[in-house]
């Protein structure tokens, strides 16, 4: 997951300008001439088998409009006017060369559509704008038109072997276009490391995932214990950069998994976390664990004397009952799951602008009693 | 500093950024300040991600990092737009040149025509192989040739665009289609041998002298655009060559690099091919129909003849190596 990825690829230094690459698993980073280091997501087949399938609906159906367009422009508005008059002859003449239109213009959509495209919308055609997909060069920079050139040109050997649906259904009188079935660029992609098809091999292409990402706040806890246990986690406990990762990705995560799991999960580290800052045995694992991340991202130390912690003594002399304790689990499932997990837990996203601001004034009462 | 509050201070800044990606993006010239302001958020991205480990950023927050700094940065390196000085000297200077010196373009030049002239003699000398030209092409085939060009009468105006069309689409994709296929070099020259042959047997054919008004036909209709189509293939199959080899013969580079940056040296060739074929069309559909009463044999041959004068300049005079070139 992307926790060993951030950790196993160590940012490498410097050097300048495009050129340098690393490649984990569909992750491919890439350094700038700025001298930073950022990861791109490859594309797979089947996302760009669709912006194909959606490029070829929208360069024929645009082409057909164009051609029908012009036909009804010619044929039905400017034929009768110039119908017995001198302009007759140059406008039957223009009529003589529908056909000659429309197979050149085949011929330039089956060939350029994407080359020109790719050129002057930096490396995206319109199925690519739909499905978030970008050309770029292999090492990270933009394409250029040579480059857009060739792998469109290359399509042609990765839509190979084509079948005729006549010769495949045995269907002799079918008069049906051969069907190219894409084998070798889907060969190629699979052999090669970066998702490439022959055209893009060829160009030193590849194609990104370019999508947006929406959320990249904290979480933040509605559930008060978590800010008050995280006061009796002591000052002095160093927090890894791994364990910071993880235990944010367990936050991240943890509201998608049933209680049982979380308790699971949670008991790894936490069973080992009550030792260490001698809590109480019947501490809650995952609050605990919640308690570590507040303190790590969230809360400020300075804040310490303006909340009011809970009348508990750590360590040695356990209090009768220890209010962080885990709910002892009798019920069913359900209703376990509603009383031992901290479900009022909310991540702030950009999309939803009421919580943000619901959470942010409950922050600040928790500040400003 | 927390990391909280370390992500609500950059927060306006990082979406100012995200909405200033799109807008860039989009057609249309940008405003010199919105470009200012974008680069200074796009560096300040760039601080924030390369700090990212140090001010402990959950990895969430490094993933939205990476994807906002990606966007910008496609941004920021846009393609190049087609630059006509350079391409002047692409076209006029380096594609002769690279053409009249590359041994691809000589060898599958050999080759088209050794097969093309062997093809047309066997065709056309019916004792040396008794009925080659028929087990080449089919009985039914020859026939039909021979009919359609006996009863040629020239074509109608729309008729004559249309076929223009159809010489494009048809000849300059398979023009393209034996430049893409010569990767594997095997398919690729079995397209071109397979042309010459089948181009070589219908010439030898029609050419027997007992093959009457057809043959008179067929000498006029192929004399015009012949020299642009029959170089244009040969180019494209040249092209195609020089690429399949690429990654045979890798000249020390590895063979992906090598065949990449053959590639992009070969394109303009390929490119030429395809313009060649256009120009035949061209000729082919509005030149070459037209019938002998309308217009004598001796124009369809100074058409060969002006056309075989371009290309010589193209490829020999603009192509010959220069002395400045030598002494570098």
């Amino acid at each position: 997951m992307s926790v060993a990825k951030t950790n196993s690829t160590s940012y490498s230094t410097s050097t300048r300008g495009h050129g340098l690459t690393k490649q984990l698993d569909n992750q491919l980073r890439v350094e700038t001439p700025e001298n930073i280091s950022f990861q791109y997501q490859l594309a797979g087949p089947f996302r760009r088998f669709a912006a194909y399938l959606l490029d070829v609906l929208i360069s024929l159906g645009g082409f057909g409009i164009l051609v029908i367009a012009m036909w009804m422009l010619i044929g039905l508005l400017i034929r009768p006017f110039a119908m017995n008059t001198a302009l007759q002859p140059l406008v039957d003449a223009i009529g003589g060369m529908a056909n000659a239109f429309m197979l050149v213009g085949a011929f330039f959509v089956f060939w350029f559509y994407g080359a020109y495209m790719e050129t002057y919308y930096n490396g995206r055609t319109f199925g690519k704008m739909i499905t978030g997909l970008r050309v770029t060069s292999t090492d990270g920079s933009a394409i250029n038109a040579g480059k857009a050139t060739l792998r469109n040109f290359f399509r042609w050997l990765d839509a190979m072997p084509s079948i005729t649906p006549a010769f495949a259904f045995g269907i002799a009188d079918w008069n049906f276009p051969p069907l190219p079935l894409f084998a070798v660029g889907l060969v190629t992609m699979l052999i090669s490391r970066k998702y490439q098809r022959a055209g893009d091999l060829v160009a030193g292409t590849i194609v990104i995932v370019e999508e947006r990402e929406f959320t990249y706040s904290l979480a933040q806890f509605e559930d008060a214990r978590v800010a008050q246990l995280a006061e009796h986690i002591p000052n002095d406990f160093n927090v890894s950069a791994s364990m910071a990762t993880a235990l944010a990705e367990y936050v991240d995560r943890r509201r998608f998994l049933p209680y049982q799991r979380v308790a699971e999960v949670a008991g790894h580290l936490g069973e080992l976390l009550v030792d260490r800052f001698d809590m109480p045995k019947d501490t809650n694992h995952d609050l605990l664990l919640c308690s570590l991340y507040y303190k790590i991202y969230i809360d400020n130390h300075d804040d310490l004397a303006s909340s009011n912690p809970v009348d508990i003594v750590l360590p040695g002399n356990a209090p009768l009952q220890n209010p962080f304790a885990a709910e002892t689990v009798i019920a069913t499932e359900d209703s376990a799951a509603e009383i031992a997990y901290i479900s009022d837990i909310e991540v702030v996203s950009r999309s939803e602008p009421e919580n943000r601001t619901e959470n942010e004034s409950e922050k600040a009462e928790d500040v400003n009693p | 500093m927390k990391v909280a509050e370390l992500i609500e201070n950059r927060r306006p800044q990082w979406e100012e950024l995200d909405g200033l990606c799109e807008t860039l993006g989009a057609v249309g010239k940008n405003e010199p300040d919105q470009i200012n302001r974008f680069s200074q958020l796009y560096r300040a991205a760039c601080a924030d991600l390369a700090l990212a480990e140090s001010y402990q950023l959950p990895p969430k927050t490094v993933d939205y990092l990476h994807k906002l700094v990606a966007r910008s940065h496609n941004q920021l390196y846009r393609s190049q737009r087609f630059q006509w000085k350079h391409w002047y000297k692409v076209i006029f200077e380096d594609t002769p040149r690279k053409i009249f010196n590359d041994g691809c373009v000589h060898f599958s030049f050999i080759l088209f025509w050794g097969f093309f002239l062997l093809a047309a003699y066997l065709a056309y000398d019916d004792a040396v192989w008794p009925g080659f030209a028929a087990d080449v092409l089919g009985e039914e085939q020859l026939e039909g040739m021979s009919e359609n060009f006996a009863g040629f009468q020239g074509r109608t105006w729309s008729q004559n665009s249309m076929m223009f069309g159809f010489y494009i689409l048809n000849n300059a994709g398979i023009g393209l289609a034996c430049f893409v296929s010569m990767l594997g070099l095997l398919p690729g020259l079995v397209t071109l041998a397979f042309n010459a042959v089948t181009l070589g047997v219908s010439f030898g054919y029609m050419f027997r002298a007992d093959a009457g008004d057809a043959s008179i036909n067929f000498q006029n209709f192929v004399t015009a655009h012949g020299p642009f189509e029959l170089t244009a293939i040969i180019l494209s199959a040249g092209a195609g060559l020089r690429i399949g080899l690429s990654w045979i013969v890798t000249d020390g580079l590895s063979r992906l690099d090598s065949l990449q940056k053959t590639a992009v040296e070969t394109l303009p060739v390929a490119i030429c091919a395809t313009v060649l074929f256009c120009m035949a069309a061209l000729i082919e559909g509005f030149i070459s129909p037209t019938p002998e009463k309308f217009m004598p044999w001796w124009v369809k041959g100074f058409v060969a003849v002006v056309s075989s004068c371009m290309m010589m300049f193209y490829f020999v005079v603009l192509g010959y190596p220069r002395s400045d070139e030598a002494s570098i």
